[in-house]
């Protein structure tokens, strides 16, 4: 018996060893981002890292600040783009972020990037009250109904974004609860291969947090209405322009427009041309045409 | 729980630890410890379920002591009847019932006679026909004398419902599997190994093989009347390596399992689609099936004495509900009935035992007459999967009607390369290691330690790259 243990432990052992190898030789894996909180209890990624994506198809950065993406050439005359996962991601390269794009654009102003995956319209509110420091001419937040309605304890309670409670007026600050597994996964990335491809079956179709599933019918504007008060009422909006996706609620659109929100609505023909393929998230395509619809729409406003 | 999920993949290191370890010293604590897995086993996919088991295994154990101290002649037919009608009883109410309603008022419509009855929503438990056969066949051996009944309920309950082989065979008999039960084990080194390497390959068949052709037979299959007669055929060729990989890979990885167990099963597939003959290819595929049928239905109806006509009605009649065995739907039946036909030209020229042995048994290669002949045989097999497969008796004839058209030589719509070429691997290895009790048995038994650990890290590897999406085995629901 102990002869046949053994053998199994030795026969598991090297295959370990092969399997991390061959993960890592072929870049069979996604490399996973490294996170901590900040002073602002605000979930942040560790700067100045990149990874792979899977099959080295591309490396994914986080920029000196933190972000993904590259970092701003300069932070005079700065706008921040900010977002969920829609914004910066691991799927698209670098090159294709919005930040990025809107730079190539524009050079008036410095594009910085700021985003989370599954970061709430409440998390954009706090990304911007920390970055008020530094000055920002502008602040772009990249919404959708879902990220409303995500901000909403009550609605979507999900300890993994920040959110408010509109019964007790408290935010509660997202939990970093898997930063050791994730951990875990970015130094041992055969588990994590075995884990994305056969313990979460489904992952390949949505890498990121996506919380833009949620239909028209189904949506509680009295509670995105509270919400909205709770907003004007505790953070300063005076400089922030919700740009809102083209598959976003037009009512949802309508509600921010007359609390006094600077509004865009991005539009698209053919919104699948924008999407990457079996994933909602935005393409280069999708990334390019909502820049340059962005850049037209600040051209306009000549700031 | 199925064998190729997670959940099986830890709760098999728990229960052999468990095995060997804690209750190694005592056999009944090991059949007790086996009675909770496999209720633990079953329960994961419908606990309720459990209670027929419990109810087949009691009253079964009852009538066998019955039978042993009762020699009153009426007394033990009626033993036997009871427990007949209680297993088949069961299988017929949560498998046969619907179907019988619905064709006897289809039948009587058909007389002009309207006839309203509902039917019922029955979910089929898992496994039943496996394990009612298995059951039946300890009542009927003790009934004849073959056997002496066991005194050890938990022995006995053990043999009714363990695990590896509870949900899909093989259809083990009491003779071969119960005296295991009532004998001391023994840890043995090799038989874990094989027990693995038999496991490893199992799930090959089953991951990549039956997953992988799943996908295109499924593809092929639903949307039938969308494709040409070579993509037909395609299709038929996937579903014929889909349901090989599935229900051999299953019995496989069944068979390896008992094995680590220290049980030896019986062998349920010896690479039956390089059958010389259909009558080789039914001594090859589903062993435990065929045999128990030939043994508790074709001898006993006279099997091939008796003169030609009563030959041929109970060659008939052991396909026909073979068939039905499988499932209730008329294109079992079709499918049971065509290859009685098949057989049928064996039986009349007694030429139905020509092939015993394998093929080209000490040759690397066959004769172009056994290469004619195994094609021959593995085209009837295709055809015939095609009744097995089909929604219903007239899609399964449009869907050959399809097959031979003119739009049979135009060039497949799908054609997945990968997946013919993983077949063809399979095949190939299937053909090197056809004199073994699974295809790498005999291939990897005089390689070198590091040749041959090579080997398993290229199937594991194989199975993590090429893993299909399918899930669930094909014979579950049978």
């Amino acid at each position: 018996m102990s002869k046949f243990l053994i053998q199994i432990i030795f026969f598991v052992t090297i295959g370990i060893l092969l399997g991390e190898g061959i993960v890592r030789i072929f870049q069979l894996s996604i490399d996973v981002p490294k996170m901590y909180k900040d002073e602002n209890k605000l979930i942040r990624y560790e700067p100045n890292q990149s990874g792979n994506y899977i099959n080295g198809d591309h490396q994914w950065v986080i920029n000196k600040y933190g972000n993904y993406g590259y970092e701003p050439q300069s932070l005079d005359t700065m706008i921040t783009v900010i977002g969920d996962s829609y914004i910066s991601n691991v799927m698209n390269p670098p090159k294709c972020h919005q930040a990025n794009f809107l730079s190539s654009l524009n050079s008036n102003f410095n594009f910085y990037p700021n985003s989370r995956d599954g970061a709430s319209f409440i998390e954009f509110l706090e990304m911007k009250r920390s970055l008020n420091e530094l000055n920002p001419v502008k602040h772009l937040f990249y919404v959708h109904h879902g990220d409303f309605i995500e901000s909403i304890m009550e609605l979507k309670n999900n300890p993994l974004t920040v959110q408010v409670s509109l019964e007790s007026n408290e935010i509660r600050f997202a939990k970093l609860t898997s930063s050791k597994l994730k951990n875990v996964l970015y130094n041992f990335k055969l588990a994590y291969y075995l884990y994305r491809n056969f313990l979460i079956q489904n992952i390949n179709k949505n890498v990121s947090t996506n919380n833009r599933n949620t239909k028209s019918e189904n949506i509680n504007y009295t509670a995105i209405q509270e919400l909205l008060d709770f907003v004007i009422k505790y953070y300063q909006t005076d400089n922030i322009i919700l740009v809102f996706s083209p598959d976003a609620n037009q009512k949802v659109v309508d509600m921010t427009q007359n609390k006094g929100f600077e509004v865009w609505r991005l539009e698209a023909e053919n919104y699948e041309k924008w999407q990457l393929e079996n994933d909602s998230h935005w393409s280069c395509e999708g990334h390019k045409k909502a820049a340059e619809q962005v850049n037209n729409y600040l051209q306009n406003l000549r700031l | 729980m199925l064998f190729n999920s997670i959940d099986f993949a830890i709760f098999l290191p728990i229960v052999f630890v468990c095995y060997w370890f804690l209750v190694n010293k005592n056999k009944t604590l090991q059949n007790f410890l086996v009675i909770i897995a496999s209720y633990t086993f079953y329960g994961w996919w419908d606990w309720r379920f459990l209670a027929l088991i419990i109810i087949s295994t009691l009253i079964d154990y009852s009538i066998g002591r019955s039978l042993f101290t009762t020699h009153n002649t009426v007394s033990r037919k009626m033993l036997l009847w009871s427990s007949l009608i209680v297993n088949l009883g069961l299988l017929g109410i949560f498998k046969y019932y619907n179907f019988f309603l619905e064709n006897f008022i289809t039948a009587f419509s058909f007389l002009g006679t309207e006839i309203t009855a509902g039917t019922l929503s029955i979910v089929l438990p898992v496994g039943i026909s496996f394990y009612t056969f298995q059951t039946l066949s300890y009542t009927i051996d003790v009934y004849k004398r073959k056997m002496k009944p066991t005194k050890d309920l938990i022995a006995f309950a053990a043999y009714v419902s363990f695990f590896p082989q509870l949900v899909a065979g093989p259809i083990e008999r009491a003779q071969n599997l119960l005296p295991q039960f009532l004998a001391n084990r023994q840890f043995k080194y090799v038989d874990s190994v094989k027990g693995l390497q038999q496991i490893l390959w199992g799930l090959f068949m089953k991951v990549v093989i039956a997953d992988n052709c799943a996908v295109y037979a499924n593809m092929i299959f639903n949307n039938s009347a969308e494709y040409a007669g070579s993509t037909l055929l395609l299709g038929a060729l996937f579903f014929t390596f889909q349901i090989y990989g599935d229900f051999a890979g299953y019995s496989n990885i069944a068979i390896g399992t008992a094995r680590l167990f220290g049980f030896r099963l019986m062998q349920n597939f010896a690479f039956p689609y390089f059958s010389r003959d259909i009558a080789e290819f039914w001594r090859r595929w589903h062993i435990s099936l065929s045999t128990w049928f030939r043994d508790y239905l074709y001898i006993p109806l006279g099997g091939s004495r008796g003169g030609t006509a009563k030959s041929v009605r109970n060659v008939f009649i052991i396909f026909v509900i073979s068939g039905f065995w499988h499932g209730a739907n008329w294109t079992f039946i079709a499918w049971g009935g065509l290859n009685a036909l098949y057989f049928l030209p064996l039986l009349l020229t007694q030429s139905n035992r020509n092939h015993l042995e394998v093929v080209a048994k000490n040759k690397y290669l066959p004769t172009i007459q056994e290469c004619g002949f195994m094609l021959m045989t593995f085209s009837l097999t295709v055809l015939a999967w095609v009744f097995f497969r089909a929604e219903n008796i007239s899609h399964a004839l449009s869907y050959l009607d399809g097959i031979f058209s003119v739009s049979f030589f135009t060039i497949p719509e799908v054609l997945p390369l990968q997946v013919i070429y993983l077949v063809l691997i399979f095949m190939i290895i299937e053909w090197f290691g056809r004199k073994g009790e699974y295809a790498i048995d005999q291939i990897t038994i005089s390689q070198p330690k590091p040749v041959r650990w090579a080997m398993y890290y290229a199937i594991i590897l194989a199975i993590i790259s090429f893993a299909g999406t399918e899930q669930q085995f094909i014979y579950f629901q049978f």
